[in-house]
C-alpha cells in the first residue's frame, strides 16, 4: 500500500476540491504551491544591481548634459549669425534691435503654428522611425520580412508568366473577323 | 522597526544608495522568481531582474508612496519581460533546469524534517513546475503572483493591466490545467 506523506494528501485534498468549491480550492492549492521552493539571488546579484543603475544615472546624466550643451551652442551660433547677417543688412544695432522687435512682434503667431506644425511632424516622423526600427530589430522580422519580399516576387513572376501565356494562346476567333 | 517600502523609495529618490540597496535587496528573489517562471532560464531572469530594478529607479518619482510598492514594482517588472518575450521568441517549455537550479528548500520547513516528505516535496515541485511551464504566459505571472507572493486579485490586475474578472478567470483556468496536468502525473486520488 502506498504510503500518503503531507504534500501527496495536500495535493490529492486540493484535486478533490477542484471540482466542486472555488475558494476551498483556492485555499488547498496554496498549500500546494508551498512545495515550490524560491530561487535565490546569486551572492553579489544586489551588488552588482546597484552599481548598473548607478552607472545608468551616469550615463543619462552625461547624454542629458552633452545634448544641452549641443542645444546650447547651436542656438548661440544661430543668435550670432542672425546677427552678423542683421547687422551687415541694417547697419547699426539699434537698427538691428528694431527692426528683430517689430518682425517679432508682426509674425508671433505665424511663428507659433510653425512650431506646433514641427512638433506634431516630428512626432509622425519619430513614432515612424522607431516602428521601422522595431520591425527591423531582430534577425527573425528581417527574415520574414525578406521571406515576403521574395514571395510576392514571385506572385508577380507568375502571374505575368501565366498572363503572357494566356496572350500567346488566345483564338482570335469572331473578333477579327 | 523595519523601514516601509515607501519611505525606503522616498529616501532612495533623494539620492540615498543605501536606501536603495536596501530596496534592491528587498525584492531582489521576488523579481528573479517572477522573471525565472516566466522565461525558464535563470541567468536571464537575472538579467530581466536587473533591466526592471535600473527602470523602476529611473522611474521612481512616478511611485506613489500612498500606495504598496510591490505592485509597482511587479508592474514595472511585467514590463520588461514582456519586452523581452516580445523580441525574442523564448522557450517555455522546460523548467527543469530551474527545479535543479539552486533552491533554498521549502518554504514548509516542518515538513522537511521527514526525508520522505522532503523527497514528496521535490516530486511535487517538479511536477508543479512542469505544469507550469505548460501554462500561458498570463496564466503563469497570475498564479505565481497570488501564490508565490501573496498579491491580491487588485494587485495582479494592475501588474498585467486587465481587469479583476479577468484575473480571477486566469487563475480559474490555470488552476484547472494544473489540476489536470497533476492528476495525469498520477498525483490524483485514488480511485
Amino acid at each position: 500500500m502506498k504510503q500518503t506523506t503531507h504534500w501527496r494528501a495536500r495535493t490529492e485534498q486540493w484535486l478533490s476540491d477542484e471540482g466542486f468549491d472555488r475558494e476551498t480550492a483556492d485555499e488547498a492549492f496554496s498549500l500546494v504551491f508551498t512545495a515550490v521552493s524560491a530561487l535565490e539571488p546569486s551572492a553579489d546579484f544586489v551588488r552588482r544591481t546597484v552599481q548598473a543603475t548607478l552607472r545608468t544615472q551616469e550615463r543619462r546624466r552625461r547624454v542629458t548634459r552633452s545634448m544641452a550643451i549641443a542645444a546650447g551652442m547651436s542656438l548661440t551660433v544661430l543668435a550670432a549669425g542672425v546677427w552678423a547677417y542683421g547687422l551687415s543688412a541694417v547697419g547699426t544695432p539699434g537698427a538691428l534691435f528694431s527692426a528683430l522687435a517689430t518682425v517679432a512682434a508682426s509674425s508671433t503667431v505665424s511663428l507659433l503654428i510653425a512650431a506646433a506644425t514641427s512638433v506634431e511632424w516630428w512626432a509622425s516622423v519619430t513614432g515612424a522611425s522607431s516602428g521601422i526600427a522595431a520591425a527591423f530589430a531582430t534577425p527573425q522580422n528581417v527574415g520574414a520580412l525578406l521571406l515576403l519580399e521574395v514571395a510576392a516576387g514571385a506572385a508577380l513572376y507568375a502571374l505575368h508568366r501565366l498572363l503572357r501565356a494566356d496572350v500567346g494562346f488566345r483564338d482570335p476567333g469572331p473578333l477579327c473577323l | 522597526m523595519p523601514t516601509s517600502d515607501a519611505e525606503l523609495a522616498r529616501q532612495a529618490l533623494a539620492g540615498s544608495q543605501d536606501a536603495y540597496t536596501a530596496l534592491v535587496g528587498r525584492y531582489a528573489a521576488a523579481a528573479i522568481n517572477v522573471a525565472a517562471r516566466l522565461v525558464s532560464d535563470r541567468a536571464l531572469a537575472e538579467e530581466l531582474a536587473q533591466e526592471a530594478f535600473i527602470r523602476a529607479f529611473a522611474r521612481l518619482d512616478t511611485y506613489d508612496p500612498e500606495r504598496r510598492f510591490a505592485p509597482w514594482f511587479f508592474q514595472v517588472l511585467h514590463h520588461v519581460v514582456v519586452d523581452h518575450l516580445r523580441r525574442r521568441r523564448v522557450d517555455t517549455t522546460s523548467l527543469d533546469a530551474l527545479v535543479a537550479a539552486g533552491y533554498a528548500g521549502p518554504a514548509d520547513d516542518h515538513l522537511k524534517s521527514s526525508p520522505e516528505a522532503e523527497t514528496e516535496r521535490r516530486a511535487l515541485e517538479a511536477a508543479l513546475a512542469q505544469a507550469l511551464a505548460r501554462l500561458r504566459v498570463e496564466f503563469r505571472e497570475a498564479v505565481v503572483l497570488k501564490y508565490q507572493h501573496n498579491l491580491s486579485v487588485e494587485d495582479i490586475a494592475g501588474v498585467l493591466g486587465v481587469p479583476e474578472g479577468t484575473v480571477k478567470t486566469y487563475l480559474h483556468r490555470a488552476r484547472k490545467q494544473l489540476a489536470e496536468s497533476l492528476a495525469a502525473a498520477g498525483w490524483g486520488p485514488p480511485a
